[in-house]
């Protein structure tokens, strides 16, 4: 046996070459943490897989754990048709990470592969909200139930399954009919490609058309200050007419009440007789005047031919000239009409 | 322990068994026997663990057989210990890479979950085996010698009790070198289960070397499972040396009676420290 002192070295050696071993793997492990923490509780309905000790990671980064998950059915009962989440998960979250969580952070559950362990992941919200409380209880986003997808899945196929096997001879003769369809269609447009082509163009051009008529229509009609002013004519008249009608009314009114009474007085059977005998005198002096006027026309006309003694007055010019001089001399020479000479 | 026994059986029979001069076949006698002697051995085994627990607080201190003992039980066992538990993380991995590559050939968990079941079980109760065999061995036989050429005996003459002078040192030894052994090992079988994910199925050592599912629960139970053991098999290989009869061939039994009892309680102990580990800290 090697000496004491040898002894007491080698052991040494060993025990303090496993001591660091363990250090090492403890201090790589990460599983003893000695940074502070602070509790958060986050409900879920269903979180899945979701076991404690998991991992809470933002965006990939660790940055705390799952430490309790406890089932919580029955103890709060919810209001009437609402429930309340029934899983209640306590996070422990690094105290240096605290501010970047805020109140509108997100927490769902999901999984590091299609077969990974799952963990809980947590959007830290937007930089302009408070940041969430110690102790603080939200709600998380359930994860999506696949299970729940399988059976709504699997009902799903096997009445799809269930009606096609019961019906493969319509389901043939749709296919058959569908078949020729698409074959019709397909020869359609192969012959007629050329018309669909120029088809298309009309249609575009059309469009462009229409386009600009509306634009044109647009100018004139809706953007024009004619408009405008007619539109605050009519505005004006309407104005005016809503001002100015009562008083019209009243008037026509008044009106339509004198009508009504020269129309009563009218109307009875005497004034009608007399009314009748009233036109008919008057259709007599007519006749006696156009007597009358035929008469003066007679005269007027002898006149004009030169008859008689106011014709011969007014159509022989050689008597007015007789005349004239008559006066002229008898004005020059007035003794005439007491002297002949 | 009722294999041991059966073993045991021929050999001279130990203190309880000298009642039973002529053995009674029936059946019901042969399990009752059998049982008395099972709980009889346990109790013994206890009496000799809490003698030794009592000597390490009130005994004298002896520093230099302390120092000796964890020389001849942890330094002698590095060597041996490496070799099995390298073998045996080469051999884990890739026998679970070869299963795992059948199911789907994916290996970025292989590592994780290699590390875990490591931690948690596979280090500590292997190593344990394995000391069981070296070192049990070796306390059985050295006391179960000294039984037999009656220095056991002179020591008690001089009224010092033989726990306290024989197993004391090596229980305090065996304490603090089973679990530097277990931590050497652990790290030796994780070296060469990575290599050997590396060669046999190109996982990168730091995929491998991933300590993602290995939390502060399975390093207490691991390092939980250490102490167990660590108490464990100076006890039971004491036990064994100390009630060493007869001659050479006494000596004999007492070495293979101290390595398969020892095996046996490092495995019971196994389970008993699982189950509680999966019921107080979880999976």
């Amino acid at each position: 046996m090697a000496s004491p002192r040898s002894i007491e070295v080698k052991v040494g050696i060993l025990i303090l070459t496993a001591t660091v071993l363990l250090a090492v793997f403890i201090l790589v492990m990460g599983g003893i943490n000695f940074q502070s923490t602070y509790a958060l509780f986050v409900d879920f309905d269903n979180p899945g897989g979701l076991q404690s000790g998991a991992p809470v990671k933002i965006a990939g980064v660790k940055v705390g754990k799952i430490t309790e998950i406890q089932f919580r059915g029955g103890e709060a009962p919810g209001g009437a048709g609402k429930r309340e989440p029934l899983v209640r998960v306590k996070v422990e979250l690094e105290k240096r990470y605290q501010q970047s969580v805020r109140d509108n952070a997100v927490f769902y559950v999901t999984s590091s592969s299609v077969l990974g362990e799952q963990f809980l992941a947590l959007d830290p919200g937007s930089g302009d909200r408070p940041v969430l409380a110690e102790n603080a209880i939200v709600r998380g986003l359930d994860p999506p139930r696949l299970d729940m997808l399988i059976a709504k899945a699997y009902d799903l196929l096997d009445t799809t399954v269930n009606a096609l096997s019961g019906n493969k001879d319509e389901i043939g003769t749709a296919l058959n009919g569908l078949s020729r369809t698409l074959k019709g269609t397909g020869d359609f447009f192969e012959k007629n490609g050329d018309r669909l082509d120029r088809i298309a163009a009309n249609v575009e051009q059309i469009t462009v058309d229409t386009q600009d008529t509306v634009r044109e229509a647009k100018q004139k009609y809706v953007e024009n200050p004619q408009i405008d002013r007619i539109l605050a004519n009519v505005d004006k008249t309407t104005g005016a007419l809503a001002q100015d009608a009562p008083p019209l009314l009243a008037d026509a009114k008044a009106t339509l009440a004198n009508v009504k009474r020269v129309s009563e007085t009218v109307g009875g059977e005497n004034e009608q007789a007399k009314i009748r005998q009233a036109i008919g005198d008057l259709a007599e002096i007519a006749k006696t005047t156009k007597g009358i006027t035929q008469d003066a026309q007679e005269i007027a006309s002898s006149v004009r031919r030169g008859k008689g003694t106011v014709g011969a007055l007014v159509m022989d010019e050689q008597l007015y000239d007789d005349l004239q001089e008559l006066v002229r001399d008898l004005k020059h020479n007035p003794w005439k009409f007491f002297w002949r000479e | 322990m009722s294999a041991a026994k059966t073993h045991d059986e021929p050999a001279p029979p130990s203190g309880i068994d000298q009642a039973a001069e002529e053995p009674d076949t029936s059946i019901a006698a042969v399990v009752g026997a059998q049982a008395i002697e099972l709980v009889g051995m346990g109790l013994e085994i206890a009496s000799v663990f809490i003698r030794t627990l009592y000597y390490c607080f009130r005994g004298r201190p002896d520093f230099g057989a302390v120092v000796r003992q964890m020389f001849e039980i942890g330094n002698r066992s590095v060597v041996f210990l490496t070799v099995v538990m390298g073998f045996i993380g080469m051999i884990l991995v890739l026998q679970g890479g070869l299963q795992v590559k059948r199911i789907l050939p994916e290996f970025s968990m292989v590592g994780a979950s290699y590390l875990e079941l490591l931690v948690r079980d596979l280090a500590a109760t292997i190593s344990a085996l394995m000391l069981a065999t070296r070192v049990g061995a070796g306390i059985a036989a050295e006391i179960g010698s000294m039984v037999v050429t009656e220095q056991v005996d002179a020591l008690r003459m001089c009224a010092a009790d033989p726990i306290d002078y024989l197993i004391k040192p090596r229980f305090l030894a065996s304490l603090v070198m089973t679990i530097c052994l277990v931590i050497w090992a652990a790290g030796v079988a994780m070296l060469t289960g990575m290599l050997t994910a590396y060669i046999m199925f190109d996982v990168n050592p730091r995929t491998f070397f991933n300590l993602h599912l290995v939390d502060t629960g399975d390093l207490v139970v691991g390092l939980a499972k250490c102490l167990a053991y660590g108490a464990a098999i100076p006890v039971v290989a004491g036990h064994s040396g100390l009630t060493t009869h007869g001659g050479s061939e006494g000596v004999g039994w007492a070495t293979t009676r101290a390595v398969v009892n020892a095996s046996l309680a490092v495995i019971v102990l196994d389970l008993i420290l699982s189950a509680l580990g999966y019921v107080l800290l979880g999976p």
